[in-house]
């Protein structure tokens, strides 16, 4: 019974999937056939040239970046959401949701005047700034649960034990923390490299993310065209989701091990 | 007296406004120092600099053109360097209104894709810089600048604000290994839909070539000049009394259509897919050389052929505007004339590469020029320039075009 509905919800996703994988490398598939009359990777070859592989790159690179930054403002802010109590929580973490909760348009149109003022529209750094705004609600969110389980006893059990400020952080609550933080930083990225209108509206065409080019493909509604950018979309959000999960979770084999050999 | 010291607070106010908008003008002045009707200081300004290249960025053909062919031939006889950015028009308007009211006048946005409602809106909100079209060389050399197409834009008087950049006309499209003989005209559309049931539909308006295809049948109809002699002011109903026989042509095809006209597609690709599969007996098309195109990437049977009706069929031209803030008009203008030259307005026109009408003025130009023009192969299904010119139609004044998108929802869909 668990099987026939793992195997039920594994055909939910792969079936969409496999259409698109037969769209993007379809030739002439006239109604009524089951299967395309002919299949060529021309298309891919002609979209996977150096620029796209360039703007692809940046847009990785770029991405990893605002979710890190994202990361780095949400788990103190978790923390103190969680762990501490002081006037005004509740208003800071409904404010801390408002970019969720508001139209997305409202206060798009106040980050661009905000970064013109700046002086920094149109460019990389405000694309970044930008999408780590974004992000910031689902992490402090995330994390806020994380936080309220792990708590401050170990810490401070360390602290009571001697341990200096610092390495009861260090060897303590991060470790604990990190497989939280390395998903919410996959989540992050995920949420960063589907920007469209933002980047559009901060980088003003100038900042090339992937989205930039796949979008406009997408509605325009050339079949084998979405097809392949989206592929490489799923395929690059989730390459990087099993990638952070794959390294957390060799890095707890060896920990486990090493707990293991030291007993 | 005790009145005017009451007001002295507001008047200083407004001297100091005054004061500041006039000495901003002055400042801008000296920035923008350059004679632009002097075209050799437009060039050596111009050159090693980038220009930014706005527009609509959902054609792969278009793409590829700019970027393998404009972008290259700008470098060797302009010295610049274009840099395409695909956005829709709405977003760079947006943009541009946003610098606006941000006071930002140094805009990353140097040369926009725009026509019709678009160019309307740009214009009348001071979006634009110009009049800049009589700075350009290649226009004066081989633009009719009184032609309809250089002087008006759905309507909109041009004045200068806008360079042609293409010309694009609609066609339908019919396989005649399916279809041998296809309908010549509204009325052989209908008695052809209602042999052949379910085979035909059209993008829902506001979608570019549905909304078209619309007014298209609103000449078939009514007849372009009753439509377009509609004053400016007209009110909807005026609108809605005018096209009514239109409508009721629609709503008459309507059961023949697909999905019975309950629901209509929402994009031209969607139309040009079901085509493709079979499910549909005709495509529409805003771009005439679109059969040769998809004929020679594998995408169309060989057998695919575009056609027009008799009393013709509509067409427009896009320009290519500057933004009011541009940081480089110099090398804006010298886009726009490369845009405008023999060779860039030739190797567009080649289906394989876009396929777009030129707007050059065939009578202006040389034996050699008009020679590289006729040894463009238009391919295999598509009619030739004669042809289409000749039945080509003027677009509407752009404000009626949404009045009649409105209409036609309210008065056609599942009706």
């Amino acid at each position: 019974m668990k099987k026939l509905l793992l195997f039920l919800c594994g055909l939910c996703i792969l079936l969409p999937l496999g259409m698109l994988v037969l769209y993007a490398f379809a030739g002439r598939w006239p109604w009524p056939a089951l299967f395309p009359e002919s299949f060529s990777a021309a298309r891919l070859y002609d979209t996977l040239d150096g620029s796209t592989l360039s703007v692809l790159l940046r847009s990785i690179g770029s991405s990893f970046l605002s979710a890190l930054l994202s990361t780095l403002v949400a788990a103190p802010a978790a923390r103190a959401i969680a762990c501490y109590h002081f006037p005004g929580k509740r208003i800071i973490r409904a404010l801390l949701l408002a970019p969720v909760l508001l139209p997305s348009t409202a206060y798009f149109v106040g980050l661009q005047t905000l970064f013109t003022r700046l002086g920094i529209i149109d460019t990389t750094l405000a694309v970044i700034l930008s999408h780590a705004i974004v992000i910031l609600p689902y992490g402090v969110w995330t994390l806020t649960d994380v936080m309220n389980s792990v708590g401050l006893g170990l810490e401070e059990q360390a602290r009571s034990l001697g341990a200096s400020p610092f390495s009861a952080l260090a060897t303590v609550t991060l470790p604990l923390l990190l497989p939280a933080l390395v998903s919410v930083t996959a989540l992050g990225f995920v949420i960063s490299f589907g920007q469209y209108f933002l980047t559009l509206m901060i980088g003003g065409g100038r900042v090339r993310t992937f989205a930039m080019l796949a979008v406009p493909y997408i509605q325009g509604g050339d079949r084998q065209l979405s097809a392949l950018y989206s592929l490489i979309f799923v395929g690059i959000s989730a390459g990087i989701y099993s990638l952070f999960g794959g390294i957390m979770a060799r890095h707890y084999k060896d920990a486990a091990a090493i707990g293991k050999g030291a007993m | 007296m005790k009145k005017i010291l009451k007001q002295m607070p507001c008047l200083c106010l407004v001297a100091v406004l005054a004061l500041g908008i006039f000495g901003g003008c002055a400042a801008q002045e000296t920035a923008a120092d350059l004679d632009y009707s002097d075209w050799d200081a437009v060039l050596a300004a111009a050159e090693g600099t980038t220009v930014t290249f706005y527009g609509w960025g959902g054609n792969e053909l278009v793409n590829n053109w700019i970027d393998d062919t404009l972008t290259p031939y700008c470098a060797e006889n302009y010295g610049i360097t274009v840099e395409r950015v695909p956005m829709d028009i709405d977003m760079i308007l947006n943009r541009l209104a946003g610098d606006k009211s941000a006071g930002n006048e140094e805009g990353s946005i140097d040369l926009i894709w725009i026509n019709g409602e678009n160019f309307a809106t740009a214009k009348e909100n001071g979006l634009l810089f110009g009049p800049f079209c009589e700075y350009l060389p290649n226009y004066q050399a081989y633009v009719d600048a009184e032609g309809e197409e250089a002087t008006m834009d759905f309507g909109t008087p041009i004045e200068g604000y806008e360079a042609p950049y293409a010309k694009a006309q609609l066609v339908l499209i019919h396989d005649s290994a399916i279809v041998p003989e296809p309908p010549a005209s509204a009325e052989e559309l209908l008695a052809f839909c209602q042999e052949n049931p379910g085979k035909f539909t059209y993008e829902a308006p506001p979608g570019f070539t549905g909304s078209a295809f619309v007014r298209n049948i609103i000449y078939e109809i009514c007849g372009y000049e009753t439509v377009a002699a509609l004053p400016a002011d007209s009110t909807k109903e005026e609108v809605r009394e005018v096209i009514a026989p239109a409508m009721e042509y629609l709503r008459e095809l309507n059961p023949y259509l697909w999905e019975g006209g309950a629901t209509f597609p929402a994009t031209e690709a969607q139309v040009d897919s079901m085509f493709m599969d079979g499910q549909l007996l005709f495509s529409i098309s805003y771009d005439p050389y679109h059969v040769s195109s998809m004929i020679s990437n594998g995408q169309y049977t060989d057998t695919c052929k575009a056609f027009i009706f008799d009393k013709g069929t509509i067409g427009n031209t896009n320009y290519v505007a500057i933004a009011y803030n541009s940081v480089n008009i110099p090398g804006a203008l010298c886009l726009a004339d490369a845009i405008l030259s023999v060779p860039m307005q030739a190797t567009k026109m080649e289906p394989t590469v876009w396929g777009a009408l030129p707007v050059l003025d065939m009578n202006k130009l040389s034996e050699e020029e008009l020679a590289e023009f006729a040894a463009i192969d238009v391919g295999v299904g598509s009619l030739s320039q004669e042809e289409l010119l000749s039945h080509r139609l003027p677009e509407l004044p752009a404000y009626l075009v949404p009045v009649i998108e409105e209409i036609w929802l309210e008065e056609v869909p599942g009706k």
